[in-house]
């Protein structure tokens, strides 16, 4: 990552990635702060990467996939041998 | 809660009856392989059956088999050769094909404006249907790291140590799959 206060839109995704996880230092948060203010790119990246994460957490309890019924029957055969 | 009139078998398919759509759904999103993940699924149950004796019901059923399921998940992706992850890890390095050597947006990478209403009921079901195909396309070790991130919700150091990479090279790939996670939904939902 360069050292400079200005980040390359490669490095800002990298952080705004990071931030979702970990804290990040002052001067880090500084500098994804000007990058976001000015690039409409990557911060509609930001935006987008949050409404995903939202999404994902809920996708266990969206079950779209289920087993066949004759699936089910074989398991649970085989479970029960 | 163990019934002393009920047999383990009876108990089992109760519970097999309940939950396997779960646990096939839970499964099939960590290991992107039908018949694997019926085979976990089936394995979960046999586990189940064994250990139900000295299960206390300390914790939900669901929770309880949900635990089981993960940790042959976890299994399963260790079975898999350092190899194959040494590969892949070097396959994900470069990110040329998302930013130029000034590190800035490749044209056709760069994001577009989405409308994020999901819900709409219609449209929710299409919605995580694509988003589980987009997770699919993800490598092994991509979606491994993600989905015990953000489905798992487990600590990074604990992540690094279960599929023996390093921090930094985590951070490489769950920012590579960030960015093509973006670009597939953005392919596939937004504009469809």
């Amino acid at each position: 990552m360069k050292k400079g206060i200005m980040l390359s839109c490669e490095d800002t995704t990298h952080l705004v990635v990071k931030k979702a996880y970990e804290k990040l230092s002052m001067w880090d948060k500084m500098r994804l702060f000007m990058h976001l203010g000015m690039c409409k790119y990557c911060s509609l990246f930001e935006k987008q990467n949050k409404f995903i994460d939202e999404q994902v957490a809920k996708l266990d309890e969206a079950s779209i996939n289920d087993l066949s019924q004759e699936t089910k029957e074989k398991i649970l055969k085989d479970i029960q041998k | 809660m163990p019934d002393p009139t009920k047999s383990n078998n009876k108990i089992i398919a109760e519970l097999f009856t309940n939950y396997s759509d779960y646990l096939y759904n839970y499964a099939i999103t960590r290991v992107n392989d039908v018949h694997i993940a019926e085979d976990l699924v089936q394995e979960t149950f046999i586990s189940a059956l064994k250990g139900y004796d000295s299960f206390q019901s300390k914790s939900k059923e669901s929770t309880w088999l949900i635990a089981i399921l993960k940790n042959k998940i976890i299994d399963f992706y260790r079975k898999k050769s350092k190899q194959y992850f040494q590969h892949s890890l070097d396959e994900l390095q470069s990110m040329d094909d998302f930013f130029n050597s000034k590190g800035s947006w490749q044209l056709d990478q760069r994001p577009s404006k989405w409308d994020m209403d999901v819900d709409k009921a219609i449209e929710q079901q299409e919605f995580y249907e694509t988003l589980q195909q987009c997770l699919v396309r993800l490598n092994d070790v991509q979606r491994m790291a993600f989905v015990m991130k953000h489905l798992d919700d487990e600590d990074t150091d604990e992540i690094c140590k279960e599929l023996e990479i390093t921090s930094t090279n985590y951070w490489v790939i769950i920012h590579r799959a960030k960015l093509q996670l973006r670009k597939c939904m953005e392919t596939n939902w937004v504009k469809l």
